[in-house]
Parts: C-alpha cells; structure tokens; sequence
C-alpha cells in the first residue's frame, strides 16, 4: 500500500516535487497537496508577464488539472494547513478534518514584508507576490494613476515594470545607492538604471520611505529627506519573510527559515522542507532554481536514493524589466581578485568576470547573457581559465572557434 | 576602381614614381579620384603597373593638401594671396641678393619636378639671379653615374634602351633592388630569362627580392663592387676577351686603368679576397660575362650612393668599353634612375655641377647659354652640392632657401642636421603639395601651394631617354598653381619679365627644346631640336620619344657602338678608380654598418605612397634588418625593437631578423619621417660623407650600434582622422581603408588610455579592460560606424589588427559584429545564436526560430526541443510571441512570392 506523502503549500517548489516524485517513484506515495491560494500552481516568475499583459493569468498554470489527476496526486486548494501533530502524523486543515502523513514536505513559500511606516495600513498598500495581488495591481493599472513601487531588488523592478508596461505612471523607490545590490555592482546597475528608465519607470535611489501619507487611500509617500511623491497606491516588494510559522509552532527547528540538512530534512525525521521557507546552511533561496535544485534532490530521498543537496551557487538570470541581467558568485571581487569588463552602454551591454586564483568565481551580465550558463557552470567547476581568459568575455562560440584555430 | 572602362575617358599620363616612367590611363571617377591602370601602348611598360603605380588612384584625395599661399607672421603660417606671397618672395630675395650676394640664396629641386618647371627654376637661378645653387635630391639619388657618364663619355649619356633588357643573354644588376625598386622592368627581365634563357647576376651586400630569381648571387662586402669589376677587367684582359679595335678606335686611358685594376684585384682569386666572395663564385661570374656578348650591366643606388661611386660607376663602364658592349643591341651598361623625372632634370642642367642642357660651365658653354638666354648675370662656376648645400646653410653663409616639391628634412644624410640648419634662414620657401611634412615643420616663412600628379602638365624624361608628357586629369584644387608658373612670377617680379613670360607648359618645352638644339651640330648628346616648333597640340598629343631628336637626324635608340663620345677628342675614356675603401671605419662603439633602402610599396618619405591603403599593408612599420647572428650578438629579437645609433643620430625601430642580411650590416628603409612616426627618421642616421666628384653622399654603409629596446605593451589605433597620440610612445602611422592605422608600443600605465580615447571622442564609447592581463581595447562609434578603435595588449600578443581593419572599413557594422569587435577575433564561422530568450538554458532567439521552422507549434514543443522555457518558464510569453511571428510570415510568404 502507498505511504501518505502530504506537500504543504501548492507553488513552484511543490510542483515540482510533485514531476519529480512520480518520475523518481511511481506507487510508492499517495500524494496529496495542500495549497493556500485557490488556484492550480502557476508559475509565480510570470506574474509580471501577466501584469504586463504579456500574457493571460490562466496561461501561467504550470501543470493543467488532468495532469494532477492522471498521477493519483490529491489535490486540496484554498485550505490552509493551521497545525503540525508531529507526534501522530497528522496535519491539521482549517475547517476540515485532520490528514495523516508518513512523510510531510514544507513548501509554504514566503510572505512579502510590509514595511513598518506610518500609514502602511491605508487602502491602497499592496504587495506583489500572488494572483491575487496581480488581479488588486491591474485593476489599478486600469486607472492610469500614478503608483510607487517600493524596493529596487527584482520584485520591487518586475512590479514597477508590469505597471509601467499597463500604462502606469510608475516611481520606483529603492533603499539603497543601487539597483539590485545583491546581485550587481555599481556599472551593471547604472546601466539598468539607464534601461529600466528608457521604459518610463522614474527610479530615486537613496529613498527611504518615511510615511505613506493620505486620509483613508494612500496620497502619496514621504521620504526621510522630505521629498514627496504623490500616488494613487504603494506596492510594497521590499524583501519576503518565509513561511515558517506551521513549522516552529509544531516545534521543528527554526531560524530565518526551516532548518533542513542535506536531505531537505527538517528537526523532524519524517519532516521536509523546500523551497522559500526552508533554510540550508544558514541560507534561504529565494530564487526558482534552488527550489527546484531541492525539488530533485528530496524527490530522489524519498525514493531511497542516493541524494544530497549541498547548496546552490546562486545566479540570478532572467530578464529583469525587460533587460536580461545575470548574476552569480562573487560578483563584486573580493580582494586579490582581477575583473575583466566589457561595457557598450550603446548597445546596453555590460559584462564583468571575476577571476581569482586563475579560476573564474564570479560574474555579472547585463544586456547580454547568450554565454550566462557557460559563465555559471565555469564558476561551478572551478576549471582554471588561463587558457582561454583573453577571448572568453566574448562567449563560448567564439572561444571555441579562437581554440580550434 | 578597377570596374570604371579605362578607355573611357582616359587621360594617357605617366607614372610619378621611379624612373621607369611607366605610361598610365587614368579615369577620373567623378568624386576625386581616378581608376588607374596600365597604358599598354606605353614602350616603358605596355600596359604593367607595379604596386605603387596601380595604387595611383587611391593617393589623389586632397586630404592634407595645401590649397593656398601661406606666409608665416609672428610664427603662425597665415593664408595670404597669391599676390602678396609672390611679392614677398620676390622681395626678400632681392633684399639679400643685393646685401649678400647671389650665392646667399640657393634652391633645391626635386626629380619629382617637370622639365618645364626645373627649366624655369635653372634659368631663373643661374641665369638671372647669378649663382648656380641649384641642386637636388638626385643627388642622393644618381649623381654618381652622372659624373661617371660624363667622366667616361664626355657627357651625361645613358647608351642602351629598355629593349636591351629583352635582348640581353647575361642581365647583371649591382646595388640594384630591381624587384622591388623598378618592379616593371625586372618583369621585363624576368620574361627575357624565360622566353630567351638570359641569365641574372645579382651583385648586392643583401640578399634582396631581385636575388631570389638570380642564377648567380654575389653577396660581396659593402663598397667593394670596384675590386669586382676591376677583377673583371683584368679577367677580360687575361683571356683574350677585349675588343682591341674598339678600344684602339673609340676611348683613351685603357693601360692605365688596367694597371690600377690589376693592383686592385690582379685575378679571381685576389677579387675573391677583395670583395669577400668565393674564388668560384668569382670565376664564374667572370666566365659568364667573358663568354656572354650580350650583356647589360643594371645599376643604381647600391652604386651611386657611395663616397666612391662614381669609380664604382667607371669600373663598370670601363667593363663595357673593354669589349665594345656598348651601345648594342642587348649589350650595354645602363644606370637606373630612382625618380620620374631625375633624366629630364639633368637634361635641363638642374644641378649645381650642370649648367643648362648638357652644357657644362665651360667657357664657351657659359657664353652659349647666356647669349641664348640674354641672360645679365649668368653663373660662371659651379654652384653647392646638396649636402654642401645644406652645410652652407648650417654655417649661416645661404641665407634663403627655396625647396621645390622635396622633403629635405627626411631625405638628406645627417637629416636632423639639415633640419636645423632651415631654422636659421632669413628666407625659407617650400613650394608642395601637402600643408606637413618635416620640411614643411622645420619652419618655412613661405608656403607655396604646387600643383600634383594628376593636376599638373609636362614632360618627363626616363631612364631610357624617353620623354613622355604627364597630362592632368583632375582640375586644380584650390589655388595650387604648376611651379613654372610660380617660378615665373617671381622671376617677373625679381625685374626678368621678358625672358619669364610663358603663357604655357609648352611654351617652357618648345624654349628648352630650342635651347637642346642651339648651336649643337652633333656637338652634344642632349638634342630635342625636331620638337622646338611643336604646336599647342602637338605638345597636348606628343607620344612618347626618345632623345636624341635631331632637327635633321635618323632617329637613334642607343649610344656609342661606333664610339663618337661628346669629350673633344670624340674618344671615350677609361678611367682608372681609387683603391675601394669607405670613408668611415666600424669601431667597438660603432660595429656594424647600416644599410638603407627603399621597400616594396613605398616611395621616398611617403608624401604620396602613404596614402594608399593597399600600399601601407605591406610593410606597416619602420624597421631594421639584422642577421641572425648579429642579432645574437647584440640581444635583439625578431619583432621586438631595437635602438639604431650612429654619430649622427639614433632611431627606434622593429626588428626583422633574417639572414638575408650580411653579417655585420643593418638595413632601414628611408621612408619613415616625423610625420608618421615617432622615432624612425632614418635620414638621420646616414653619415654625410660624399663622392668627390659627384657630390653623392655614403648613405649605406654608416658606422651603427644596436641594443634592444623594451616595450611593455604593444597596440594599434585606427581613426577616421590623423590622431594626437599620448607622450613618450613608439608610433608609426599607416594609411588603411576608411582612414589611419597608428601601430605603437609603449610603457606607461594601461590607465593613461581610457581617458586619452574619450578626450579624443564622442560617447559613445564600447570598451573592455582586462588590466591584470594587460589589454585595454575600447572603440569609439558614430552612428552604427567605428570612429576610434584602439587595442593594447601585452608585447607578445596585443591583437590582430588585419580582422579590426576590415571590420573598421565597413560603412556600417552589424550587432554581431560590434558586439564582438573588441575580441579581435574574426567572427567568421562563430555561431551566434541571437539575443537569449530563455536564459536558464540559454537558448537564443536564432535557435528558437530555427526550431519552430522545423515544426515546433508550442511553447512545449520547443522546451522539448531546446528546453527552452521548462525551468523558470519567465520566456514562454516570448516563445509564444515567436511562433506567433513565424506562423504569421510563413502565411505572407506564399502570398509575395506569388506576387
């Protein structure tokens, strides 16, 4: 008989889990999920895309229904799981009876963070992070009223983006000197600046917010400097807090996120996490590869495999606004490192590879990202690139052609 | 260019290059230039051109160009009229003349003149004004086997023809680079031997290009060529191969020259000795020119520019006179002049040792010339030599200089010298055609714009007698005026209206033409006397022909068969050379001796030659050649740089190290100047010891150390415009297509380039630094076209320039292109994929197009295909949009091609 595998939460890491599983062990789990929003998963990367009217929301479904039913999987939406019995198994779902697990896996994602501002209460704060806030956010755009979106990191751009893109008048506040610090340096980030600005988004860098002003609705933001912004509405997409309240008040291991080993097992044995919540080695992912990364992982432990997870090198790479950006390792150059750039504002290119110790350990791309995943498994690999460091900023095709002649 | 008809609307004109004075058809293509090709009816060439003469059409741009008199005040050179800078020329020169004396003032003239403008010149200098300093850069170039002519024949005579060389059975070329230096008759050469079997003797220092096709090389010592042919002599003697009857008829002085011949090298083996050949060698060049009737001996600088050329030249005469293989079909000696017009030059008697049309300063020559000229005050000796010249100046004692269409500050030995020596005249006058060279830098007060080739009309005279007209095609730019016009207006307003009122070029021809004819009877070689009634039009129209031109007189080719030489006696004479020695001695500071030259594509200091693309791929850069050897010896690696040092100066140039280079000698090409390099004025290096009798300077053979020079890093800049490059940098300028190469080395810091590219450009700037491994390269862009493009890398691998250079020619550069411009890698058969779509596998636009070509309908499918989209899937609405697009052209397309 099949053991009762039950997946709290119903996103990307979850399905996922879910491909992996009946690829890696067919019959041996029944398999139920249990997800908050009230929808099939989807592909929470093309919320943008959706806002940008760049696509419908039913497209981004990432597996349509019939595929959950042609693989047993039990599907339960818009339930939310409110308690853990790790002592007898049991998961308990809010107005309805408890289901019993052999094996629990914790895919509950993360929460945007609202900031602690006066005024952050008023109708017509928002956030970005689900259908639903996508449905709030278009039927804003559809007015044409100036918006603030507050955090320049790749939320904060995606939402200021989808808005602009539907016709909204969009200022962009960020915290910090630059856009996306944690992924690009100064050059790389004044050159998306220049791009993201090319498509009608106003950024103001050093904006820290102060109060969200306006009776009832939001009338607009003051910063700590005293400028003034006058909005319709906030988006809030300053940074996520995972999801771990389900795990610390069932007692699992906690800290910024679900503790978890190399086998995405959480304080609990039977206990698993992935994805935004969980926490492995002191970090938490909050970016689709890794999830998925783990997805492959725990799928192959759960079918008694051989399978250990041992981080990601993070890269981010995807198209930022528009503009393809790609970003990994030590990007910044760390003391002893040498850089190498190429700049084409023009042509709104800038790349920048980092080399230390003869090996290739970070990178930044922007604009120009064919050879990003040769740049990435390099730095994965660590395979030493003097042969080839004067022609590899111009990618891998022309690389091999310098070599073969 | 080559697409343009040639035939139609041609203008038959020649070459402006060497002395072969190849007949050219040239096109104007209606925007400045000209399509250039070969004129086939021309007797020098029918219908060749070599490198430089076919590059022709890209060297007529008025780039560059001066266009307007300029007259210096207050050290700036201001645009002044015609009017005003004629009056001051004029005025100045009168000012000294009458303070100083005519023989304060002193013009030097060009082989690149006209006979009509160097006529105007000769007369106004030495007929009017009185003293005969009139010299010219074919001083450096063939006094030598004028002085021989004119010492062995009684007057400056070249006796054979060009079809001599189609005719001859033994063709010996000393100290003559002919396949490079005068390509188009050493083809000719080169079919004689293949269609009649003739053989090549190469009598050269270096192993050059002329020696590859030869059956004999001799690789003799420098300055030994007289030892060579004094054996030779005595070889002839010893064996019977004399021509007693023509010895004992037509010339005088045969023992003595013998015995001093037999003193230099009595035999084979003390030849050997003398010259550093083999014995066997040795003999058997002497067996074949024993045994060989005909047989023309091909000479040129290799000879001339010696402090003994003139022996060098007569020890070659007296070979020819010695068995009467002279003047004969295929059997003669035959000097090869280096310019277009250094014949028509001394035909009109433009150096400081002539008087006027082979006339000498003889007394009855004098008078003569003067009664035909009326001249008041005509010269009575002879003037300053070149370099005496030069010296004059230095010492203060010439006080005005006119230079006429040569670049003296380049060209003369111990050049940094002579450029000084300008700085202190009271009148210094450039008559040119480009607004900078280093003559025009070393300060002239006055600044005359001359007509150039293509503009300008007249005659020139080559190396075979042959007077062929140079014929304008392209309008006079500006207010560039031909130089017997601008010589004449002075003159007019110096008081000699009367003998300086030419209306034409023709006028100028038909008076020298006269003067060649007056009073001549046979006396004189140089006689054009059949042309002194040409009309207008036939002057326009005249074909090619070569001198003598009697009045009443068969037409002749060749000279001196039957004797009947021009000294008074009608005989020719032997003459007998000094002993071979240099001048200057090696020393351990000074060890070896540089050799200097001409290369391939470029001509004299590049004024013209260097504004050809095609010409400056070449050799792109200043060099000295170096045996392998020596180039051990001294620590210097092919390709690196060195640092020539002689007494006199000292250049930085790129090493060639090849054993075509004798042991002990250098060799650095002449054409490098300030102008377009940093460090490569190789005119300067040249000691200025002369020819007594010639007046020719040593410029091969002075005293020179080598060291290595050291350079961190290595680069090239190409620009649309000439560029200000930073201090303290190893440069030399090339033309390419589209604009300029700059190849440099330097030392500095990487740093110093980034901020020089964007003072020097626009922003839109691309660049890519990798300061750890050395390379900067950054390109500066307008529009969609490279402006600036700069590399600099490591010494030993700082970029390919040839891939930067074609991608810099394109009006346009495409994405791919300029995305990869600064690799410097050809882009040829790299892939490229197109912008990336799906970047987490990294699929780009191309392959996801191609894919939904071959079938693929849905996101799905690709990601089945490509994987495209099956990771973050953020590019399925682009996937989508894409076969959205290609679903829609598919279905247009049936309908335009059914259209």
């Amino acid at each position: 008989m099949s053991e009762p595998l039950v997946i709290v939460g119903n996103g990307m890491a979850a399905a996922r889990l879910v491909d992996e599983l009946v690829k890696t062990s067919l019959g041996r789990y029944a398999i139920a999920v249990i997800g908050e929003e009230p929808r099939l998963a989807y592909n929470r990367v093309l919320l943008s895309s959706v806002l940008a009217g760049e696509i419908a929301s039913p497209d981004i479904e990432l597996k349509p229904a019939h595929w959950w039913r042609d693989r047993g999987v039990t599907l339960k939406y818009g339930c939310r799981a409110t308690e853990i019995d790790v002592g007898r198994n049991e998961l308990k779902i809010a107005g309805d009876e408890s289901i019993e697990f052999s094996r629990l896996v914790l895919a509950t994602g993360s929460t945007p963070l609202r900031l602690n501002v006066p005024g952050a209460e008023l109708s017509g704060v928002h956030t970005f992070r689900d259908s639903r806030d996508v449905d709030l956010l278009l039927s804003l755009a559809a007015r044409r009223r100036p918006v603030v979106v507050v955090g320049g990191g790749l939320l904060g751009l995606e939402a200021a983006y989808g808005l602009a893109k539907a016709g909204t008048p969009v200022t962009l506040l960020h915290l910090m000197d630059r856009l996306m610090e944690r992924q690009l340096d100064a050059p790389a980030a004044d050159l998306l600046k220049t791009l993201v600005e090319r498509k009608g988004i106003k950024v103001l860098l050093n904006a820290n917010t102060a109060r969200i002003y306006g009776q009832r609705h939001v009338e607009g933001v003051e910063l700590a400097d005293g400028r003034k912004i006058e909005a319709d509405a906030v988006v809030f997409a300053a940074g996520i807090r995972p999801n771990i309240a389900l795990a610390r008040e069932a007692g699992i291991a906690v800290n910024r996120g679900v503790v978890v080993d190399d086998h995405l097992q959480t304080s609990a044995s039977n206990i698993f996490a992935l994805g935004e919540c969980a926490e492995h080695r002191g970090i938490c992912y909050g970016l689709v590869e890794p999830a998925y990364e783990q997805a492959n992982v725990l799928a192959r432990h759960l079918a008694a495999r051989e399978a250990a997870y041992q981080g990601s090198v993070v890269a981010t790479n995807l198209k930022v606004s528009g503009v393809s950006v790609f970003s990994a390792g030590d990007f910044m150059g760390a003391e002893g490192s040498e850089s190498i750039l190429l700049s084409d504002l023009k042509r709104g290119a800038y790349k920048k590879l980092v080399i230390a110790d003869g090996k290739l350990v970070g990178a930044v791309l922007i604009g120009e990202t064919a050879d990003a995943l040769w740049y990435l498994e390099m730095i994965r690999n660590r395979r030493p690139v003097a042969s080839i460091r004067k022609d590899m900023m111009f990618g891998r095709s022309l690389t091999q052609a310098a070599k073969a002649a | 260019m080559t697409s343009v008809d040639p035939t139609l609307r041609a203008t038959r004109t020649t070459c402006p290059y060497c002395g072969v004075g190849c007949g050219v058809l040239a096109t104007p293509d209606g925007s400045g230039g000209a399509a250039i090709s070969g004129d086939g009816e021309h007797p020098a060439n029918f219908g060749r051109l070599c490198s430089k003469g076919s590059a022709l059409g890209e060297t007529v741009a008025l780039e560059g160009r001066l266009l307007y008199p300029m007259i210096r005040c207050r050290g700036l050179l201001e645009r002044v009229a015609w009017s005003d800078a004629l009056d001051h020329v004029a005025h100045r020169l009168k000012h000294i003349i009458a303070r100083d004396g005519a023989d304060a003032v002193a013009f030097y003239l060009s082989g690149q003149m006209l006979t009509e403008d160097y006529y105007v010149a000769n007369k106004l200098m030495k007929g009017f004004i009185g003293s005969a300093n009139v010299d010219t850069n074919s001083r450096l170039c063939m006094a030598s086997s004028v002085a021989g002519h004119r010492r062995a024949f009684g007057a400056d005579t070249v006796p054979g023809c060009y079809e001599d060389l189609d005719e001859a059975d033994l063709l010996v070329l000393v100290g003559s680079n002919a396949a490079w230096c005068h390509p188009v008759l050493f083809q000719r050469m080169l079919a004689n031997r293949q269609k009649r079997g003739a053989r090549l003797v190469v009598i050269d220092p270096r192993r050059t290009d002329t020696a590859e096709d030869a059956e004999l090389f001799l690789g003799l010592k420098p300055g030994t060529d007289t030892a060579l042919f004094s054996g030779l002599l005595v070889h002839l003697a010893d064996n019977g191969a004399l021509d007693a009857d023509y010895i004992a008829q037509h010339t005088a002085g045969f023992e003595e020259a013998l015995a001093r011949a037999r003193q230099i090298a009595g035999g084979a083996a003390a030849t050997a000795l003398a010259t550093g050949l083999s014995e066997s060698d040795v003999a058997g060049f002497f067996k074949m020119f024993r045994e060989t009737e005909r047989v023309v001996t091909l000479y040129s600088q290799g000879v001339n520019q010696s402090a003994q050329g003139t022996d060098k030249v007569n020890a070659i005469l007296n070979c020819h006179l010695a068995t009467g293989r002279i003047g004969k079909v295929g059997a003669s000696p035959f000097s090869l002049t280096g310019q277009p017009n250094a014949m028509g030059g001394r035909e009109v008697g433009g150096l400081a040792n002539q008087l006027a049309a082979h006339m000498g300063f003889t007394p009855p020559d004098i008078d003569r010339v003067r009664r035909f000229w009326k001249a008041p005050r005509i010269a009575t000796h002879e003037g300053l030599k070149a370099v005496q010249m030069f010296e004059a100046i230095a010492r203060g004692e010439i006080k005005a200089l006119w230079v006429i269409g040569t670049n003296p500050a380049v060209s003369l030995p111990d050049a940094d010298l002579a450029r000084e020596a300008m700085k202190k005249l009271e009148l210094f006058v450039v008559s040119e055609n480009v607004r900078s060279n280093d003559t025009v830098e070393a300060g002239p007060h006055v600044l005359l714009p001359a007509l150039a080739w293509g503009e300008k009309s007249g005659t020139i005279t080559n190396s075979e007698r042959r007077i062929s007209r140079q014929r304008c095609f392209l309008p006079a730019p500006g207010e560039a005026r031909p130089d017997w016009w601008i010589l004449s207006e002075v003159a007019k307003r110096l008081g000699f209206a009367a003998a300086f009122n030419y209306k034409s070029d023709a006028d100028v021809f038909r008076e020298h033409a006269a003067l060649s004819a007056f009073e001549n009877n046979g006396s004189r070689d140089f006689d054009i006397g059949a042309l002194t009634s040409l009309s207008d039009d036939d002057f326009d129209g005249l074909r090619p022909v070569q001198w003598p031109l009697r009045e009443d007189a068969e037409p002749q080719a060749r000279f001196f068969a039957e004797g009947n030489f021009y000294a008074n006696d009608g005989k020719a004479r032997f003459v007998a050379p000094e002993i071979p020695a240099l001048k200057s001695a090696t020393s351990a500071g000074r060890p070896l001796r540089l050799n200097t030259g001409r290369i391939r594509d470029q001509w004299h200091t590049m004024t013209r030659s260097g504004l050809s693309p095609r010409l400056g791929a070449h050799l792109p850069e200043p060099f000295v050649e170096i045996h392998p050897d020596d180039a051990n010896r001294y620590g210097v690696v092919d390709d690196s740089f060195a640092r020539v040092t002689t007494d006199y100066g000292q250049c930085i140039l790129k090493v060639v190290v090849s054993p075509r280079q004798q042991r002990g000698m250098l060799f650095a090409p002449i054409h490098w100047s300030a102008a377009n390099s940093s460090a490569a004025r190789v005119g300067a290096l040249v000691a200025p010891f002369t020819d007594p009798y010639s007046g020719q300077p040593e410029s091969k053979v002075t005293p020179a150390s080598i060291a290595p020079y050291e350079y961190v890093f290595r680069g090239f800049a190409l620009s649309r415009q000439h560029l200000a490059l930073p201090q303290n940098l190893w440069w030399a300028r090339a033309a390419i297509v589209g604009g300029y190469a700059y190849l440099f080395a330097d030392n500095a810091d990487l740093a110093r380039w980034g901020n020089w590219l964007r003072s020097c450009s626009g922003d839109d700037v691309a660049e890519y630094k990798d300061f750890g491994g050395g390379v900067y390269r950054a390109a500066a862009f307008a529009g969609d076209r490279i402006e600036t493009c700069l590399f600099v890398g490591p010494a030993h691998d700082a970029g390919d320039w040839d891939v930067v250079k074609s991608l810099f020619a394109a009006e346009r550069l495409g994405d791919d292109q300029r995305r990869l411009l600064l690799s410097g890698r050809s882009t040829e058969g790299v892939a490229s994929t197109g912008p990336v779509v799906c970047a987490c596998f990294g699929v780009g636009r191309a392959s996801i197009c191609d894919a939904i070509a071959s079938g693929a309908r849905t996101a799905a499918e690709l990601g089945t295909k490509l994987k495209a989209g099956t990771n973050c899937g953020s590019c399925i609405p682009e996937l989508k949009r894409l076969i959205a697009q290609t679903a829609e052209s598919a279905a247009v397309a049936p309908l335009a091609a059914a259209n």
